[in-house]
């Protein structure tokens, strides 16, 4: 048994097998071909009983069976019937695939929908616990601090209001300062619920606040950063929220959600939240958009979401 | 000799309240400790030893269910919730004693009650039903590993499970490979296992996991030894006797 896997450079390496053409390549392969199948089929009967017409013809002209004008007449008569015969199968035929085509074309595309509307309810949603929490802390506040309960009731008012409506809208319309203002409506419950254990700043050029924003997103690091940040920390914490537009291979909005909290710690992540935002960044935006965490050796956490500036690939 | 409790909950204005309450509905008893974490609240049971320990199970440090089983034997223990579904369930069914966030004078004072009478009694061994409650939080969350946090260098960061290509295991480190950096954890490939898809992650050799579609081509070095290469990296993997049935039939 061999002590450790060594990890080698390709050399003096046979393939055995290629896996290359994976699944995935193979089924758009075959999606975009089948619409040129009965043109093909058509084309190879076409060829097929030309070739056998030629060679009845030639064997009656051997037999002298016919005579010399006969391959002429033969020849329009021969395109009359497969013309007659086949063009007719040929384009019913790729009529009734096209529709199958669109008819999967469609599906997909309802699928897509279907699990972006799912998302965005998945996202529209307050965290019950939140809402109990926040709840929990105003109650206790009625009591305590008058004027902070008051702060906290308008505080939770506006969240819910820059929350809720989300639902209904399609997520294309949210925009930069749509979230900035969600995060915000967050930010000021945390720090009267913390009492003031933490303060944030915001960080975003005048120009980047009407670029379209995909919604809830930039809430799911901000409410990371207070859970997993600013709220195991003993002593004050600062948030804050960052963007700017990077000219880096076509231009592209990059918003980043910087705390000085405990940070990350090596290990296994199970963050939900975090998963959301990733898969619906790759829906929307494919390749074009990247989710990142990382902690800086200095401390704190820094998670970052960069998006194609102007939503172009945005559908 | 007078009732003593602790009371743990991470948030001041709520931790306030449950003082003040607990002052005018129990006026003997004796509030030794406010903790606002549960590191904080740990060290404290020890230091005071109260009878009853009211504890948030939401907390920074150490969750109240971890609290909870270092106060086992040692004080009654009232749990504090604002919306912990599986929980509430698992209390009832041990009949361990709760509150839920807001917390309503009515409610607490049946606690109250109920807990004035048991305070002569030793405090019940709720150790197994806290184990198999936190047991229940960890599998409610998805049993795959959506994320790994590695080390890069100085830097620590969070690395998409599907995006890595392979884990290798290397004298007591885990190298992470992705096609656009390497990084390292201390978690060895046996305690990873559980956590990755079996359809997405495949260990080719006792120190190789490597992602499926990550394969690019199966080969043979000039010793016949089954290897594969991947997409987005030029390392090559071993394929171990043990592990080559899974290439079969490919």
């Amino acid at each position: 048994m061999c002590s450790s896997a060594k990890i080698r450079r390709a050399s003096g390496w046979r393939p055995v097998r290629d896996y290359t053409g994976s699944k995935i390549d193979a089924a758009a392969g075959v999606l975009s071909d089948r619409g040129r199948w009965p043109r093909r089929a058509f084309l190879g009967w076409y060829l097929a009983s030309f070739l056998a017409w030629n060679w009845v013809v030639i064997e009656l002209r051997m037999h002298r069976l016919v005579g010399p004008a006969a391959p002429v007449w033969g020849l329009l008569l021969w395109s009359v019937i497969v013309v007659a015969c086949a063009l007719p199968v040929a384009l019913l035929w790729e009529r009734r695939v096209e529709a199958r085509h669109q008819r999967e074309i469609s599906k997909m595309q309802r699928q897509r929908q279907e699990a972006n509307l799912k998302l965005l309810v998945l996202q529209a949603q307050i965290e019950p616990h939140f809402l109990f929490n926040t709840l929990a802390s105003l109650r206790a506040l009625l009591r305590q601090d008058v004027m902070q309960a008051e702060a906290m009731v308008d505080a939770l008012v506006r969240h819910l209001r820059a929350v809720l409506p989300r639902m209904r809208e399609d997520g294309g319309a949210s925009t930069l300062s749509d979230q900035l203002a969600i995060c915000v409506s967050y930010l000021e419950l945390m720090v009267t619920r913390l009492e003031g254990r933490f303060t944030y700043g915001i960080d975003v050029p005048e120009a980047l606040l009407h670029a379209p924003f995909p919604p809830l997103m930039l809430l799911t690091l901000v409410e990371n950063a207070i859970k997993h940040g600013i709220e195991p920390k003993a002593g004050a914490g600062r948030i804050c929220i960052e963007a700017r537009l990077e000219q880096t291979a076509g231009r592209s909005i990059l918003a980043r959600v910087v705390d000085d909290g405990v940070g990350l710690s090596p290990g296994l992540g199970h963050g939900l939240g975090l998963r959301n935002v990733r898969e619906q960044l790759a829906l929307w935006y494919g390749e074009h958009a990247v989710l990142s965490l990382s902690s800086p050796p200095e401390g704190g956490a820094v998670a970052s979401i960069q998006i194609p500036f102007e939503g172009v690939h945005l559908k | 000799m007078r009732p003593s409790a602790l009371i743990a909950e991470d948030e001041a204005p709520q931790r306030r309240e449950l003082c003040r309450l607990l002052a005018s509905r129990w006026p003997q008893l004796q509030i030794v400790a406010e903790c606002a974490d549960g590191l904080t609240a740990i060290a404290a049971l020890q230091a005071h030893r109260p009878t009853v320990a009211f504890l948030d199970i939401r907390m920074a440090g150490a969750s109240g269910l971890e609290v909870a089983q270092q106060a086992c034997k040692m004080a009654h223990v009232v749990f504090i919730t604002a919306y912990e579904q599986h929980a509430i369930e698992a209390f009832e069914v041990g009949a361990l004693d709760y509150l839920l966030k807001p917390i309503v004078a009515e409610r607490l004072d049946a606690t109250l009650r109920r807990l004035r009478t048991r305070l002569s009694d030793t405090p019940k061994d709720i150790d197994s039903i806290i184990d198999s409650i936190r047991q229940g939080f960890r599998s409610a969350r998805s049993t795959d590993i959506p994320w790994i946090t590695a080390s890069l260098g100085s830097t620590i960061k969070l690395i998409a499970t599907e995006d890595v290509l392979f884990f290798q295991a290397d004298e007591g480190i885990t190298r992470v490979v992705t096609p656009l950096e390497q990084a390292i954890i201390r978690t060895p490939l046996k305690d990873l296992l559980p956590g990755l898809h079996p359809d997405m992650f495949w260990q080719i050799h006792r120190s190789v996991i490597v992602r499926v579609s990550a394969i690019r081509a199966l080969g043979r070095n000039e010793l016949g030894r089954l290897e594969i290469a991947l997409h987005g990296s030029a390392e090559i993997l071993p394929v171990s006797q043990a592990f080559q049935w899974r290439f079969r039939g490919m």
